[in-house]
């Protein structure tokens, strides 16, 4: 066994050069969104990484996805979005065509905060698309593919943080309900110096409103 | 005074190997009665097989005074001095294991490698399937049943591969048998069925030379036993020669190989051309095994040849036809033109020029005027062993090259050679997706050194090799476009086999496995790597 792994390595030595598989086993998935937004994007669900904005007309590439199946999250516009499965190709380029022109899931999200309590900074983020939302009025909506499942976090500044898991099966409404308690402990008291407090009332210097 | 002392001191010390030998006594002897105890001792084991338990085998009515014949000639005093001669004849020391038993004690006697062993057997032979179905001879030992037997007899492959652990280098194995289906040979009706049935082959010439004229005559031979002569025909020339007349270049011993062409020429004029010896010699051609008489002189030159592809050969001297190989002949000292024919063909022709006591053995005389290095173009193919290697890294092509091979290097038992190839073409990666389509271009060359064997017109080669692989790969497709290339070192083997096609043309064909050892998506990897050619190839 020596013999053989001293006969490798010399002769590894004495060799030169070598092959590289690895730009052979990525490919490209291009397509085409019909409608663009400031907010339209297209990303791999399994590789985040992947993510890319549509150009002004639409045109979108994903370059050097490593070859296999792949799911495309499309996010096209406030009210379309599509999810569908790609097979990436070593060395290929796999058109998907025209996409992200079917109705996606409109996600309703809500904070409801303390009593008394603002929440002007707080923001909900979906896990995975890079898509976030100013919840500065407790409301805000999302459009997402009409199937599959996904993580919203919410960072609400001076009141914590939280994530919520939400499953969609079609084009419906889905409520995302988070609700906030009064912190407590020395972030409470900082609180609504981070969150603000509702018209009318006052940060107090224990945090609170009043 | 110190000079004194020195010299004092080393005296003593040179007598002391003489007066630390207490109680050892000193013999001075002289060289006469040295050289005894140094003689080759010579062992004869002498084995005849009348009859056997089952009585379909038929019994040999000489059998007996064949053992009884040799056993004298090779105990005679000023001839055969044989110092340990067993005889073995009576059923219960004749059995497959008993024979064993004494060869093996054979083995533990004769411990030096100028000792002589002979083993000489008159018995039936005969031919069977052996455990994997191929045809081989068995000795009829007394204990063969005739229904089985591969199971019971003793096969002539199995007796040779005891007799050859015997330590000396110096041995014969007589066997005064036959095993074509006449004479002293019974078959079995379903293996005469079986050869009858192979019409227009020889089966016999797969298993023995001494049955390739057997077999080209009537089954129905007349019997190796002659009433008139009172011994197997062989054998009684056998005893005859070992008595004087084989002595064939006069240097005062009678060897093996003398004997054995003395009793094969008598046998055959003897039997009127009918008749070949079945008797077979081992070791023919090895160091001089001499069964009678002792070198007083330097002999006449010989000229002979036991080499399978000269049988049949006529050998003429200076015009005359002297023997039919396999063979040899003694002639006078001086030159001599040397000729080969088989009909009107003449293979050979060259005049010689031949001391005392010189040995021609012709098959080198054959080979050395054959040429020795050939030029092949080589088309083949090559490829790695694992799919892993064949699908990621390329996965094989064809290959035209060339090879230049000198044979009969480092006295004649090795050939090197010299081979570059290479080719390009297209083909496609499987790495795990679609087939990724690829252009190659692969240079590989070596060096091989292989130890020869040779066959007739047939030539093996096995050896060691180092050979080195350039291979480059192009891709253009959508997503990537570029060269990568790769060099490797590789040790590996070399087999091949060429059969001559005349003097001057060959076919080959060659398998070079290797380990290459190439970098491969960052790993060094280590690959098994295998090269196969067809050549044909000219000599000179």
């Amino acid at each position: 066994m020596r013999a053989l792994l001293a006969t490798v390595v010399v002769f590894g030595l004495l060799g030169c050069g070598g092959f590289d598989n690895d730009p052979l086993r990525r490919g490209t998935v291009r397509g085409t969104l019909e409608k663009v937004t400031p907010e339209s994007a297209v990303v791999i669900e399994e590789l985040p990484e992947f993510f890319v904005k549509p150009d002004e007309k639409g045109r979108f590439e994903l370059v050097d996805v490593p070859q296999g199946e792949v799911t495309l999250l499309v996010l096209a516009s406030e009210v379309n979005a599509e999810r569908l499965p790609v097979e990436v190709k070593g060395g290929q380029v796999t058109e998907v065509g025209s996409v992200g022109n079917r109705p996606g899931a409109l996600v309703v999200v809500r904070l409801t905060a303390p009593e008394k309590y603002g929440v002007a900074n707080a923001r909900v983020s979906v896990r995975g698309l890079r898509l976030e939302r100013s919840l500065r009025t407790g409301v805000t909506e999302v459009t997402v593919p009409a199937i599959g499942c996904f993580t919203f976090d919410l960072s609400a500044p001076g009141l914590g943080a939280d994530s919520k898991q939400l499953c969609v099966e079609g084009s419906a409404r889905y409520p995302v309900e988070f609700t906030v308690a009064v912190p407590d402990g020395s972030e409470g008291r900082e609180g609504c110096s981070v969150s603000g407090c509702v018209e009318g009332f006052m940060c107090k210097a224990d945090g609170t409103c009043g | 005074m110190r000079r004194v002392l020195a010299i004092t001191a080393l005296w003593a010390l040179s007598c002391a190997s003489t007066s630390l030998e207490k109680g050892a006594t000193v013999v001075r002897l002289s060289p006469g009665q040295v050289d005894p105890a140094f003689e080759p001792r010579r062992f004869a084991l002498v084995v005849g097989i009348p009859a056997s338990t089952d009585e379909r085998w038929r019994a040999l009515k000489y059998a007996t005074k064949d053992v009884d014949d040799v056993a004298r000639v090779l105990k005679e005093p000023f001839t055969g001095r044989f110092t340990v001669v067993t005889t073995l004849t009576a059923k219960k020391d004749t059995t497959k294991q008993a024979l064993l038993a004494a060869v093996q004690q054979l083995a533990t006697q004769a411990t030096r490698p100028d000792d002589i062993v002979v083993i000489y057997v008159s018995a039936h032979g005969t031919l069977a399937r052996d455990g994997r179905g191929e045809l081989a001879r068995y000795l009829v030992t007394s204990d063969a049943d005739f229904s089985r037997v591969a199971q019971t007899a003793l096969s002539i492959e199995q007796l040779q591969q005891v007799f050859a652990r015997v330590p000396s280098k110096r041995r014969a194995l007589v066997l005064a048998t036959c095993h074509s289906g006449g004479g002293k040979s019974l078959l079995s009706d379903e293996m005469q069925k079986e050869l009858a049935s192979l019409k227009g082959v020889r089966p016999l010439e797969e298993v023995s030379r001494a049955s390739i004229v057997l077999s080209a005559s009537d089954f129905g031979e007349p019997a190796r036993e002659d009433d008139a002569l009172k011994n197997d025909v062989y054998t009684h020339f056998l005893v005859e020669a070992l008595q004087g007349p084989g002595d064939r270049n006069g240097d005062g011993a009678v060897t093996a190989t003398e004997a054995h062409d003395f009793a094969r020429r008598k046998t055959y004029a003897h039997s009127k051309g009918r008749q070949r010896p079945s008797a077979e010699l081992v070791e023919v051609g090895a160091d001089p095994v001499i069964l009678a008489g002792r070198i007083q002189r330097e002999g006449r030159p010989e000229v002979f040849s036991y080499a399978p592809r000269l049988d049949g050969f006529a050998l003429k001297v200076n015009g005359e036809e002297r023997a039919e190989l396999p063979g040899g002949v003694a002639v006078t000292p001086g030159k001599h033109v040397i000729e080969l024919t088989k009909g009107p063909d003449l293979f050979l022709k060259e005049e010689v020029t031949l001391e005392v006591g010189q040995r021609l053995d012709l098959e080198e005389l054959v080979t050395r005027r054959e040429p020795a290095v050939s030029l092949s173009a080589l088309f083949g193919g090559f490829g790695f062993f694992d799919e892993k290697s064949r699908n990621e890294v390329i996965p094989g092509g064809a290959t035209l090259g060339a090879a230049l091979r000198i044979d009969r290097l480092f006295g004649g038992r090795f050939a090197l050679e010299v081979d570059v190839g290479g080719l390009g073409g297209q083909t496609t990666l499987d790495l795990g997706s679609a087939p990724v389509p690829v252009s190659w271009t692969s240079v590989q060359g070596g060096v091989s050194l292989g130890w020869t064997f040779r066959w007739r017109f047939l030539s093996v080669y096995v050896g060691p090799r180092v050979a080195g692989l350039w291979v480059q790969r192009s891709f253009s497709v959508a997503t990537y476009s570029g060269r990568q290339a790769a060099f490797t070192l590789m040790p590996g083997a070399w087999v091949g086999g060429a059969v001559a096609l005349g003097k001057r043309w060959e076919v080959s064909a060659h398998l070079q496995p290797t380990l290459s050892v190439l970098t491969v998506d960052g790993t060094l990897r280590a690959m098994g790597f295998v090269s196969g050619w067809a050549a044909v190839g000219f000599k000179f």
